[in-house]
């Protein structure tokens, strides 16, 4: 990773305004994604990660979502600054998105084959008219694409509507489709929670071998360690709207700093290691509507002092490890 | 971790008033907050409160109370709106503001009536459609379809005509009418709900049809069949008016809108104050319950709510 | 014996008028068994009739063929008493919590249920009991008079623990109860469930499509896929040496929380077959890279010893054929 990174996050704030008050949704939220990386953003529900990727791709809905500070750079470029404008260009071309549920995302009523080669077409309705795909031409392209995700009879399922098909040959299509654009960044947000574990597998290999075919850049989020893991060369774990660490998968795993990024290894059912080494975080999850201050996991944090109550920055730990703790280290 | 790391942070006191409520006093205040935030919600609560508060009160304040059972004043027929009497008065002279306003009973006797009856059959319909399931449920719907296929005001018409008219009748003919909305609501409400996990957990615990009817699947019912009753409420209204209207609902001298405004419509357009009343009557009657509606849909159902 | 299964069919018939038979084999020929205290880990993927099976013992769909006893007692088609003692015996906890609990019911309303329906237990007896049942789950008390929206995804899970356990029923069938639930939680309640059992001598069924969770709780283990036991041994036996290669697969495809992950192999290729029309022979054979043609796709393989109480449903380890 040579200059500038592809995306840089900047002290990202998104606040949503609920019945109950001002759910601080993120709060100061800054990482990069270099060129060709591919980044595992981890954390569990409500921690922000699905946030922090609509953000990204101008997703929040507004009202009630509100982004307080900070700014998203892509290329340079802050894709905030125009009041989203620029981010419309940008969403779908260059920075495209696939999703939890692929059935959500497809329209029932018309063929796999039909709303691929519309995605492409409106791809291009930035370019000159000149050097727009004719329907033919779209049409190539979109077979080419399913061929490329491995969907097994391409020619077949181009006229099969969505329900006809399994969830695994869905986030294909869905894969294909956010592919067709050439983008890239890919930003995939729990791409397999939905699906069984050997389709899992297939569709984990699949965003492994595009990565390297496409020359993407990948943000993958997910709520398992494991998942992240397997694609991912950098992992940064989230909690409660804020980043704990930031590191590159070796250090993430085997020299873990942040006492909440420990407690989630230990909590991960490993095959191969003691059933008794199997531990949970105690308590919940922190209400953000009214979120505790200073560090905000200090109230689950076995080792959390009066220093806590002031919020820790993310500090360098020499090469390329960031980790916000007052504590941290590993366990004596 | 252990059980006492568990216990840890929570609390072990008795709970208070406020613990106890906390949820039902949320609810409460999301729904009045919803509801204000919406006008003609608040215009509908308006008007039907107004509506309910002239019901409650009407005999008191009418000025002439003898003028609602017919009486005759020969020497103040058709007179226009003056300040004794507010809304004009009739071709025998009796007070029409008297009139509407006693009228207003009468109103919400027939909706209330109406609407209750058609819950009472169509919910319980539905329900077992619903829950049932095959060819119970294939007979209920197929007869609901045939009661939805004709129009309703026409077939009340019909019936009141085989029964003779009279508000009684009228009222029965409408209930017969009204039902079958119900039942679709409440069948395919019931289809949902009956996949639910609660369910099969009621289920797995022992729970009996009648249980799992009356206690889990009804009250997760509640909301759309409120909504549509206070619609309904304004639709049966319009129906009971439309039935006084034809001659076939209430008979004069009864002060009922819609047979008044049958009458009053021969007075038209020189004694307008005559027919004009009723009308406006009616029609703030049936907007209220109507926007009312609206406002109870957006509050109970949360797709509805921002 | 906590439970016995033994040859349990189920097919739903899925016939729309017009268009001809659909019947759902969901269930073919499951037999199992459980001891007192042990707990048995039932795992597949979706499709492969592994919750069917725990409704059928609960009486939730009716079985089309087989029997199963529940503590020694046939409860294939119950009267109306043995049903009352199969309720009294065996409960359930459901795969999503958020759905479990009627949204109308407060918290002390739906873990009262059962006591409503099998105990004369009321009033403040009854809110003792349920407080009681809240402590154990580790719940605070104020929670009885909460609604299942104002909890999290775990608070839910323990609440309908709660629930099951309210009868001290013998016998608990856990339909995947962590799997909608944060990893985090997922190992508390893990946890709970493994000092539950040991507080009370209970006997799980546990049903899961992760083998690595299942791993913690259970004592021996079943694989299913399309309606049948492919494979059933020790759990830590069927981890060292798993005999049918769906189970390799399976073991294969849970990505690791490690770096450097090792290669696993490629994964399996293609789609789970729908159960409503079968593949003749073995049901794997589609996705089996060690399927042998002409005998796979033909003949449906028989059950193989393959060490004390290790068994495997494949032609690989037919000793006729070697």
């Amino acid at each position: 990773m040579t200059g500038s990174p592809l995306l840089a996050v900047e002290d990202l704030t998104v606040e949503f305004d609920t019945f109950d008050g001002v759910y601080k949704a993120l709060d100061g939220v800054s990482f990069t994604l270099g060129r060709g990386e591919s980044l595992g953003i981890v954390g569990e529900t409500g921690c922000g990660k699905s946030v922090t990727a609509k953000s990204i791709l101008g997703l929040v809905p507004s009202p009630p979502g509100r982004t307080r500070a900070g700014r998203i750079l892509f290329d340079g470029d802050d894709l905030l600054e125009d009041g989203g404008a620029r981010v419309r260009n940008i969403r779908g071309v260059d920075i495209a998105m696939i999703f939890q549920d692929p059935m959500t995302y497809l329209n029932p009523v018309f063929t796999v084959g039909q709303q691929l080669v519309d995605v492409i077409r409106a791809q291009q309705r930035l370019m000159p008219a000149s050097e727009r795909m004719s329907r033919e031409g779209a049409r190539a392209l979109a077979l080419e694409m399913l061929e490329r995700v491995h969907l097994p009879n391409p020619e077949r399922q181009f006229s099969a509507y969505p329900h006809q098909l399994s969830g695994g040959m869905r986030q294909r299509v869905l894969i294909a489709q956010a592919l067709s654009g050439r983008p890239r960044i890919l930003v995939a947000d729990e791409p397999t929670t939905a699906l069984d574990v050997t389709i899992q597998a297939q569709i984990l290999t699949l965003i492994r071998e595009l990565i390297s075919s496409f020359q993407l850049s990948v943000i993958l989020i997910s709520h398992d360690l494991g998942v992240v893991a397997t694609v991912c060369d950098r992992i940064v774990v989230m909690y409660a709207g804020q980043i704990v660490e930031d590191a590159s998968v070796t250090e993430i795993f085997d020299n873990p700093q942040h006492p909440y990024t420990r407690g989630l290894l230990a909590a991960v059912p490993h095959p191969g290691r003691p059933v008794s080494s199997l531990s949970g975080i105690s308590g919940t999850l922190p209400n953000l509507l009214d979120p505790p201050s200073g560090c905000r996991f200090r109230t689950r944090c076995e080792r959390a002092t009066d220093a806590c109550g002031t919020r820790p920055a993310l500090e360098q730990l020499g090469n390329d490890h960031r980790v916000a703790c007052w504590h941290r280290g590993v366990d004596p | 971790m252990t059980e006492s790391a568990l216990q840890r942070d929570l609390p072990t006191t008795d709970p208070t008033w406020a613990e106890r409520n906390h949820a039902a006093l949320r609810t409460l205040r999301l729904y009045v907050r919803t509801l204000f935030r919406n006008a003609s919600a608040v215009l509908g609560l308006g008007l039907v409160l107004f509506f309910l508060a002239i019901a409650a009160v009407g005999p008191w304040i009418i000025p002439y109370p003898e003028d609602a059972a017919g009486a005759v004043h020969m020497d103040r027929k058709l007179q226009p709106p003056s300040a004794e009497h507010w809304f004009g008065t009739d071709e025998v002279g009796n007070d029409v503001f008297s009139r509407v306003v006693l009228g207003t009973r009468l109103t919400l006797q027939i909706a209330l009536i109406v609407t209750g009856v058609a819950i009472l059959i169509g919910v319980p319909l539905g329900m077992i459609a619903g829950y049932v399931g095959g060819a119970v449920q294939e007979v209920i719907m197929r007869v609901t379809d045939i009661f939805l296929g004709v129009p309703g005001l026409i077939l009340a018409i019909a019936i009141v005509g085989a029964l003779g008219p009279g508000i009684a009748n009228a009222m029965l003919a409408l209930s017969l009418v009204w039902w079958p909305g119900y039942v679709r609501l409440v069948q395919a409400k019931t289809l949902s709900l009956k996949n639910e996990i609660y369910v099969d957990a009621a289920r797995s615990m022992g729970a009996g049809p009648m249980r799992i009817v009356f206690v889990h699947l009804l009250p997760n019912c509640t909301s759309p069949i409120v909504v549509k009753a206070s619609m309904d409420m304004g639709m049966a209204i319009l129906g009971a008016a439309s039935l006084g209207f034809l001659g076939l609902g209430a008979q004069p001298p009864e002060p009922e809108w819609g047979a008044m405004i049958s009458i009053a419509r021969n007075y038209l357009p020189d004694w307008w104050w005559y027919s004009f009343f009723p009308g406006l009557a009616i029609f703030i009657t049936v907007m209220g319950f109507n926007l009312l509606g609206d406002g109870l849909r957006d509050i109970l159902d949360p797709q509805h709510r921002e | 014996m906590m439970l016995e299964v033994r040859d349990l069919k189920v097919h739903f018939d899925v016939s729309r008028r017009g268009r001809g038979r659909t019947v759902v084999q969901a269930v073919n020929e499951v037999s199992l068994h459980l001891e007192r205290g042990e707990a048995l880990g039932l795992v597949g993927e979706s499709g492969s009739g592994k919750s069917t099976v725990g409704k059928a013992i609960l009486q939730l769909v009716r079985p089309n063929a087989g029997s199963i006893r529940v503590g020694g007692e046939e409860m294939t088609q119950p009267d109306r008493e043995r049903e009352t003692r199969l309720r009294r015996t065996a409960q359930m906890v459901f795969q999503d919590p958020h759905s479990s609990l009627n949204p109308r019911m407060t918290i002390l309303r739906s873990v009262a249920e059962p006591m409503i329906l099998h105990t004369r237990l009321r009033g403040q007896a009854m809110r003792a009991r349920v407080a009681e049942l809240l402590g154990i789950v580790g719940l605070p008390q104020h929670f009885q008079f909460r609604y299942p929206h104002e909890l999290s995804g775990g608070q839910k899970q323990r609440v309908c623990i709660a629930r099951a356990i309210a009868l001290d029923p013998d016998l608990l069938i856990l339909d995947e109860p962590t799997s909608a639930l944060d990893v985090s939680v997922q190992a508390q309640i893990l946890e709970f469930l493994r000092s539950l059992q040991q507080d009370r001598g209970l006997s799980y069924l546990f049903i899961s499509h992760n083998l690595a969770v299942v791993r913690h709780l259970c004592n021996r283990v079943a694989v299913m896929y399309l309606g049948r036991i492919v494979e059933e041994g020790p759990t830590e036996e069927v981890f060292r040496s798993p005999q049918h290669p769906y189970t390799r697969a399976l073991l294969g495809a849970v990505p690791l929380p490690q770096a450097r992950q090792p290669l696993a192999g490629d994964p399996l290729t293609g789609d789970i077959p729908s159960p409503v029309d079968l593949p003749p022979g073995c049901s794997f054979t589609s996705r089996c890279p060690q399927a042998i043609g002409g005998l796979c796709d033909v003949r449906a393989p028989d059950d193989f010893v393959r060490g004390p109480g290790h068994r495997a449903r494949c032609h690989l380890h037919d000793p006729a054929r070697a």
